[in-house]
């Protein structure tokens, strides 16, 4: 596994471990300040994340293209 | 400890900061990685693979150039046979073709190394959003989870069971309501309690608040009704000037600010005041949202043991402000608002429906 698809998988686990501690958030915080907690800083991430996660799957194959177009396959 | 350490929403609070801050520092070391492994790369192509590529096209020209010499000096040879140069044209042949795979790898480089800058760029605006989440709204979240943490805490250190005599305030026995007064008949009287009988689990019983809405909700139940309201002489109040309710500058300029302000009150309107908010700088303010006619609806008192009034004061709107003319932006928030200031400091300000336009302002 290259460096960058590791990464990337590091963080779609951070945000699944996000999700998993912040299930039952609403269970035990049930008001509207929970609501608007929520709607300012959980709601943005899931979008942001796969927005970020597409333009490093991206990079991750403009990198393999660069490797192989620019490699010496005779190189040492 | 507040039994307050118990408060499911409080936990709830602590975890989500937790949770938030863990996965802003995993988003950064991830970040971290990607962006050092697209430095290298871009290191490797714009520097190394170019000067690689240069020395290995002067190596096959230089090779090709070594075989033709080779070629030549074999057919000038010519003693007394031919000499045999196939084997040279060959190695010529072959060193040509690395000198010309060696020259479009160079070509693909260069192209590469164009279009590098701009690729690096898309992959940055992509990490926009999140890069926003993690440097921008994580500090905000957390200093909101903080606020609403250090509320709650503040709200639930005043369930500790009164001890005896404290509802008359140091200082204040010459304006304590006796024990016929209005004081005393006020629906903040509460059944006393023995702490040597309650046990923690007792204490923290079903009025115990479990949320922040629990809090409000207590403070506006706390608050006298307009019967009691009614109840009660207007008169002046003594020692008014000197209350120590007095927001900072910065509190005061973000009220008026806030959608919740409204109109102030006609001047003769009432306005009822307890005690200890003469003496003590925890003030909650709350205005009845279904005051009759020629009542403000207005009740300022303390936020902390709201129960614990040291008797009610009626007054109206024109002689409260004559005495502090600076609570005239607080006296206009619209009917049904709850505002909590402690030492100057505005802890919340919420809505008839409890929904904290403070918390809410940009920046918080």
């Amino acid at each position: 596994m290259s460096a960058i698809a590791a990464s990337k998988a590091n963080l779609q686990d951070a945000l699944k471990k996000l999700r998993m501690r912040l299930e039952h958030l609403h269970r035990d915080w049930d008001d509207q300040a929970r609501v608007t907690f929520e709607k300012d800083f959980l709601d943005p991430i899931e979008p942001a994340m796969l927005t970020a996660i597409k333009g490093i799957d991206h990079a991750s194959e403009i990198v393999a293209r660069v490797r192989f177009d620019c490699e010496d396959r005779h190189e040492a | 400890m507040p039994t307050g350490a118990k408060v499911n929403s409080l936990e709830a609070m602590k975890e989500a900061r937790l949770a938030y801050v863990q996965f802003a520092e995993d988003c950064v070391a991830a970040l971290s990685a990607i962006d050092a492994e697209v430095q290298r790369v871009g290191r490797w192509l714009t520097d190394e693979r170019p000067a690689y590529w240069r020395r290995e096209v002067r190596k096959a020209e230089e090779e090709v150039n070594e075989w033709r010499k080779e070629i030549s000096r074999k057919q000038l040879m010519r003693l007394p046979d031919p000499v045999s140069i196939v084997d040279e044209r060959k190695k010529m042949r072959k060193a040509e073709a690395r000198a010309q795979h060696c020259q479009q790898k160079l070509a693909v480089v260069q192209k590469w190394a164009a279009a590098w800058e701009r690729e690096v760029m898309l992959y940055k605006s992509s990490l926009s959003s999140l890069n926003e989440i993690i440097h921008g709204k994580t500090p905000a979240a957390t200093t909101r989870l903080d606020r609403m943490m250090q509320s709650i805490e503040e709200y639930l250190a005043l369930q500790a069971p009164e001890a005896p005599g404290r509802e008359a305030l140091p200082g204040s026995s010459s304006v304590a309501e006796p024990a016929t007064d209005e004081g005393s008949k006020s629906p903040f009287a509460r059944p006393p309690t023995d702490p040597a009988n309650s046990t923690p689990d007792a204490r923290a019983s079903s009025d115990e608040p479990r949320t922040l809405r629990d809090v409000y909700r207590r403070l506006r139940a706390l608050a006298p009704d307009a019967a009691a309201r009614a109840a009660l002489n207007p008169r002046p109040i003594e020692g008014l000037e000197r209350a120590p309710l007095m927001l900072t500058p910065e509190d005061e300029a973000g009220l008026k600010r806030l959608a919740l302000l409204g109109v102030l009150p006609s001047a003769s309107d009432r306005v009822v005041v307890a005690v200890r908010v003469l003496h003590e700088p925890f003030v909650a303010m709350i205005r009845l949202a279904d005051a009759p006619p020629g009542d403000s609806g207005w009740y300022l008192g303390p936020s902390e043991r709201p129960d614990a009034t040291g008797g009610l004061r009626a007054t109206s709107v024109g002689e409260l402000l004559a005495a502090r003319p600076d609570w005239n932006t607080l006296l206009s928030l619209r009917a049904g608002s709850l505002l909590v200031v402690h030492q100057g400091v505005i802890r919340c300000a919420l809505d008839e429906n409890d929904i904290d336009a403070w918390l809410q302002q940009p920046g918080t």
